[in-house]
């Protein structure tokens, strides 16, 4: 079966000024099936949304190829056609900037029916938006109908941001940290509709975020891919990833993890990890961009850049892994 | 043993806040006491009236805020509500600082660090030598493991989230204050950054002794700094206590959702679920309980009769007519 949405050999750039460039991605592969949950995690600056941006269709990799059902876009024959563009839709963190606020819901819902011409008339547009609603849980959908944005809570309107995107029945959503300004108690409300909307209709999710506990929650039994610097560095199975992490990097963010165990989380922990700086866009390190701050590095490390690698399954990691022990569990209760 | 002593009491605290469709109740008859030397976390959602709880006590509420005429905050036995200018102004920063989100910008970014912190010790009149405070400074910046030398001579920008966090917490404590008030010190920063500040925070805590007060979202970050915790929401107080009687044994239903409503790395994560239904407006607070409409153990005397902070043992307290059957 065609992948969704594949990226290969994919390296993104940036100018900065005159002089400088950032690399942002470096030799990112990644495949998308029908229905699948993937989550990407990572640090800010690692580049998860920059792989979301280009996912989208939005941002054109430097090199490298993006496939849409096999169909390679930015190709110099490729034109964006409205099957096409309606295939990726998204989901930003920040519902209320996401939102035209001199708009009501209704209004920024109905726009999409009309300009596709899904609806006919003001009926019948009306009872489209309503049933639209009441899927996504914001019911009675009248009450919400002639609301501005900044009438709903933030679950609501990131409620109403899902609805939008899924209007034109995606392929795949791209969630970037969907949930973290939601509040606590109704975040867990907006990962099981996104789920749902996953069963029901078949909808891939690439899930950017930050957060392992919500990853683990919502990618279920879906993979997982950990950035550092615009590099993969491990990804398999989530549930695998999070039992038996190999890389030091996933080591150290699964370290520092808190529990809401106050007992557990109040031990003191030692990071693995020699230093907490991130390298600076102006002085990468040689090698394994993670060696300055690895406490197992040595030459080798600090010469040559660690090739993504398969170690067991779908289980790859891009470490020269020897030396790395093996997680215990325990070392972080 | 001796009575336990208490830095902060705040008595029957209402703030409203005056819109054009009303009176939000942000904070709604609240009774609340902070222990010295012990670090208490208000724990909350948006809208459950922490920060405002934090503006109350500096005193730096939006004008359209109005304070009930029956409310009293001692500070060391002080009414903070009857300060005089020039007295809140001893009062802020000496007494107690504040420690605010990196995030929002709460350094000038047209001034050099180190002249950050001298425009503090200088405004307030210590009459402390310019080379004694840099020595001062330095001490303090070790102690938030920051290069003092790299750090102060850098503009704002030029330094890093987690190093901008920990260059705040370091100029709250230059006047050497009583009190520590940390409003969301971690949110927007990397979850290794952020276990590396709450390190930095109980070190802080546990040299120099001093009375903090962690407000957050956060219930991790709670679990792993607070001694005491306070669970608001909607402006009421639903629950307060030591942290493992709370987080172990909680008699509320809704700090039982909360907790029950965050994932985790471990465990199953069928069993975690959300709090239904949303936050009440806090135009149109529902009656009884703030919390019955989304509570599965409401019956009839919820919705009608407002719970009071009631002794549940071992100084754990709930406002909760259930709390019996919420039991474990």
């Amino acid at each position: 079966m065609m992948p969704v949405v594949e990226l290969r050999h994919v390296n993104m750039e940036f100018q900065l000024d005159r002089k400088r460039r950032f690399t942002a991605l470096r030799d990112i592969n990644l495949e998308i099936n029908e229905g699948e949950i993937t989550a990407i995690v990572g640090e800010s600056g690692c580049g998860k949304s920059t792989i979301g941006r280009i996912c989208l269709g939005v941002l054109k990799p430097t090199m490298g190829a993006v496939f849409y059902n096999g169909r390679y876009i930015w190709d110099s024959g490729f034109s964006w056609d409205k099957p096409t563009r309606c295939m990726v839709q998204v989901v930003h963190q920040d519902s209320y900037a996401s939102l035209n606020p001199l708009r009501t819901i209704y209004q920024t819902l109905s726009d999409i029916l009309r300009f596709h011409k899904i609806t006919r008339g003001d009926k019948d547009t009306r009872s489209k938006v309503k049933s639209l609603l009441e899927v996504v849980g914001l019911t009675p959908p009248e009450y919400f109908l002639d609301k501005y944005p900044f009438q709903l809570s933030g679950g609501q309107r990131q409620r109403v941001s899902i609805t939008r995107a899924t209007i034109l029945n995606p392929k795949l959503i791209i969630a970037d940290e969907p949930v973290s300004a939601v509040d606590a108690s109704l975040r867990l409300s907006i990962l099981d509709l996104m789920l749902r909307l996953n069963k029901e209709f078949g909808i891939a999710f690439l899930y950017i975020t930050h957060d392992l506990a919500t990853a683990r929650y919502f990618v279920r039994d879906g993979r997982m891919i950990v950035m550092y610097f615009g590099s993969v560095v491990e990804e398999g199975r989530i549930r695998e990833l999070i039992d038996n992490p190999r890389h030091p990097y996933l080591h150290a963010l699964l370290s520092a993890m808190s529990t809401s165990d106050p007992s557990k989380a109040k031990r003191k922990r030692e990071l693995p990890l020699k230093s907490l700086d991130m390298p600076t866009v102006d002085n990468l390190p040689s090698g394994c961009l993670f060696n300055p701050r690895c406490p197992y590095a040595d030459e080798i490390c600090e010469k040559e850049f660690p090739q993504l690698s398969t170690i067991e399954g779908e289980h790859r990691i891009s470490c020269y892994l020897d030396r790395v022990p093996r997680w215990e569990k325990h070392s972080r209760n | 043993m001796p009575d336990t002593e208490y830095v902060l009491r705040i008595k029957d605290l209402r703030v409203e806040y005056r819109v054009r469709e009303g009176f939000v109740k942000s904070v709604d008859d609240i009774d609340l006491d902070i222990e010295k030397g012990k670090f208490t976390a208000i724990i909350g959602e948006s809208g459950c009236g922490k920060s405002t709880l934090n503006n109350v006590i500096m005193d730096i509420l939006s004008p359209n805020a109005v304070i009930g005429k029956n409310s009293r905050v001692f500070f060391n036995g002080e009414d903070l509500l009857k300060l005089d200018r020039e007295r809140l102004r001893q009062f802020r920063w000496r007494k107690a600082a504040m420690v605010f989100q990196a995030a929002q910008n709460a350094l000038n970014p047209l001034l050099k660090v180190s002249e950050q912190f001298l425009d503090v010790i200088e405004d307030h009149e210590t009459g402390e030598k310019k080379r004694e405070s840099l020595q001062r400074i330095n001490k303090l910046l070790e102690l938030v493991k920051l290069d003092s030398r790299r750090v102060l001579s850098s503009y704002p920008h030029e330094l890093s989230g987690g190093m901008r966090q920990r260059t705040i917490i370091a100029l709250a404590l230059v006047l050497d204050p009583e009190f520590l008030i940390l409003d969301e010190p971690t949110t927007a920063l990397d979850i290794i950054t952020q276990s590396y500040i709450f390190d930095i925070l109980t070190d802080i805590h546990n040299r120099l002794g001093l009375t903090m007060a962690l407000v957050t979202h956060d219930i991790s970050a709670a679990a792993r700094l607070a001694d005491n915790v306070v669970v608001m929401y909607a402006g009421k107080i639903m629950e307060t206590g030591d942290i493992h009687s709370i987080f172990n044994s909680s008699r509320h239903p809704y700090s039982r959702g909360l907790l029950n409503a965050m994932p985790s790395i471990e465990g199953e994560t069928v069993k975690k679920k959300p709090i239904p239904g949303s936050p009440p407006d806090l135009l149109n607070k529902p009656p009884g309980c703030v919390f019955h409409p989304r509570c599965g153990l409401a019956g009839e005397i919820c919705a009608k009769e407002e719970p009071g902070l009631e002794d549940t043992g071992g100084g754990h307290k709930t406002a909760c007519h259930k709390w019996r059957e919420a039991l474990p």
